[in-house]
């Protein structure tokens, strides 16, 4: 069989050129990771890029040593040399491509960093902007809620005294045998501590639940709006979100708005803790110990030590941060209410809002 | 009590050649290299995808990154075959480099045919490299935009 000879001058310019050309680019494709780099120094992907760059750059000039060393030597007329450097040029030459191979295949992990790490701080953005809103609305309702409580205990002192001398100006009234100017000025007293009397109920209904930050709050609605808040993120993660609604309206005196918020929490915590196939009730219901807002999942639980430290500003196991929850307990406790959490491992966990049903029951309860 | 004490006695007493060292053969070079290839090939598959699938902004100049790690497989497999077909035709399908004429492959058959052709594998990874630089270019000019 005829054989013809075809030059292997193309394959050597391409080679030569090709090499040179490569060993640049990568060199270039180094300073652009380093500039990259430099615009976000700790930022995974940017340190993953510039080890990325590097690498390649170890395969190109591996090949380029390669290419043009074997070339080099030939022309200067000792091809044995290339047999003595061979082994050490391929050797390069595969232990960088299984090292751009090796920073390959932690793309992957990079990327997820990088999203996990978007996503928390888009999270953690969402929640200092939350808590500056929580800071700028909480002295205005506690300021509302302590004037409130003051005119309350005002009328409250100033009703009693009118009654003795309501009850006793009838008794006089009643026992006074004399007739004339003192049945008269009695009859006076009287009438105008009647008139006090209804003042001070007149001024009682006035005060309560009435002002630009408190309001009669009906706790079912509160239920019902965060339910229908997380219902699409519930249904993205597979967890069935209900609501069970007590027959009757459940009103407090509180801020509609901050109340929303602390229930907002607790749903979303019970969200974050639960996976698909699970549930999340919120139930509404009027105890004795009074009206109550309940959020409960069959999630993993949290161990009891666990839950002490939720409070704080620590994050949990699971390694998501609670900045909420303090808050809620904050909200809460300035409805002069009670913040419970209740969880079993494994079962999972009950968060109750627990609220005075009427302000009259704030005095009582103290703080 | 008898039973692991022969089991010993039997170890002990009659040994053979201890092969502490392995040895390693010429061609074996040639293997570890073809496995790194095909380890290339691998991580720039599951590169191409990643970038692909990943949801990295601005998207564009990944997609360009995921190109230029599809043209780096096919290098990779490009590279592979080329090493194969050197090691099936032997040294002497390439006549050597003399300075005073110039160098030529003797064609005799297909397999010389495609060796000639794989020997021109800078024209899939040159444009391999110059895809992975435009991307990551492109991503760091955006990383900047709207900076001081």
């Amino acid at each position: 069989m005829n054989s013809i000879c075809l030059s292997l001058l193309p394959v050597i310019i391409i080679d030569v050129v090709g090499s040179v050309a490569t060993v640049v680019l990568a060199l270039l494709m180094v300073r652009e990771g380093i500039l990259y780099h430099r615009t976000d120094p700790e930022d995974p992907l940017r340190v993953y890029m510039v080890w990325f760059s590097l690498v390649l750059a170890l395969f190109a000039t591996s090949r380029f040593t390669g290419h043009i060393l074997r070339y080099l030597v030939s022309f200067l007329g000792h091809p044995q040399w290339w047999r003595k450097i061979a082994p050490f040029s391929g050797t390069i030459n595969t232990v960088s491509l299984l090292a751009i191979a090796v920073v390959t295949f932690f793309f992957r992990n990079v990327e997820a960093m990088v999203q996990r790490i978007r996503r928390d701080g888009r999270r953690l953005e969402a929640m200092s902007r939350e808590i500056l809103r929580l800071n700028e609305t909480l002295p205005h309702f506690i300021s509302s809620r302590i004037k409130m409580e003051m005119a309350l205990r005002l009328a409250h002192e100033i009703r009693n005294p009118v009654m003795v001398i309501g009850n006793m100006t009838h008794k006089l009234l009643r026992e006074c045998t004399a007739g004339g100017k003192i049945k008269e000025r009695l009859g006076l007293i009287l009438r105008e501590a009647e008139k006090l009397e209804d003042l001070v109920y007149q001024f009682e209904n006035t005060m309560d639940g009435k002002g630009p930050e408190f309001e009669a709050v009906d706790i079912n609605e509160i239920g019902e709006r965060v339910v229908e808040d997380h219902r699409e993120m519930a249904q993205a993660k597979g967890i069935a979100l209900v609501l069970d609604r007590w027959a009757s309206p459940l009103l407090v005196q509180g801020n509609g708005a901050l109340l929303v918020r602390a229930a907002a929490h607790l749903v979303q915590n019970a969200l974050d803790a639960c996976s698909s196939g699970n549930s999340v009730e919120v139930a509404t219901r009027l105890t004795s110990r009074g009206i109550v807002l309940a959020v409960r999942d069959d999630g993993p639980g949290i161990p009891q030590e666990v839950i002490d430290e939720l409070f704080g500003a620590a994050p949990h196991e699971a390694g998501k941060p609670h900045l909420g929850l303090p808050y809620v307990r904050r909200v809460v406790e300035e409805h002069l209410g009670r913040l419970e959490i209740e969880s079993r491992p494994g079962e999972g966990t009950e968060a109750r809002i627990i609220l005075p049903t009427h302000l009259g029951e704030l005095q009582k309860g103290g703080r | 009590m008898i039973i692991p004490f022969l089991i010993l006695q039997f170890l002990l007493f009659s040994p053979s050649t201890a092969l502490a060292l392995q040895g390693h053969a010429g061609p074996e070079g040639l293997y570890i290299h073809l496995a790194a290839h095909i380890i290339f090939f691998v991580a720039m598959v599951s590169l191409a995808v990643w970038m692909r699938r990943s949801r990295l902004e601005p998207r564009r100049p990944w997609c360009i990154m995921a190109c230029g790690a599809i043209l780096m497989a096919c290098w990779n497999a490009w590279a592979f075959m080329g090493h194969i077909l050197a090691d099936m035709i032997g040294e002497g399908g390439a006549q050597g480099l003399d300075p005073a004429q110039i160098p030529c492959l003797s064609i005799e058959g297909w397999r010389c045919l495609l060796f000639y052709i794989l020997k021109l594998d800078h024209l899939v990874s040159f444009p391999a490299v110059c895809l992975f630089y435009v991307g990551l270019r492109r991503i760091r000019l955006h990383s900047q935009e709207g900076r001081p």
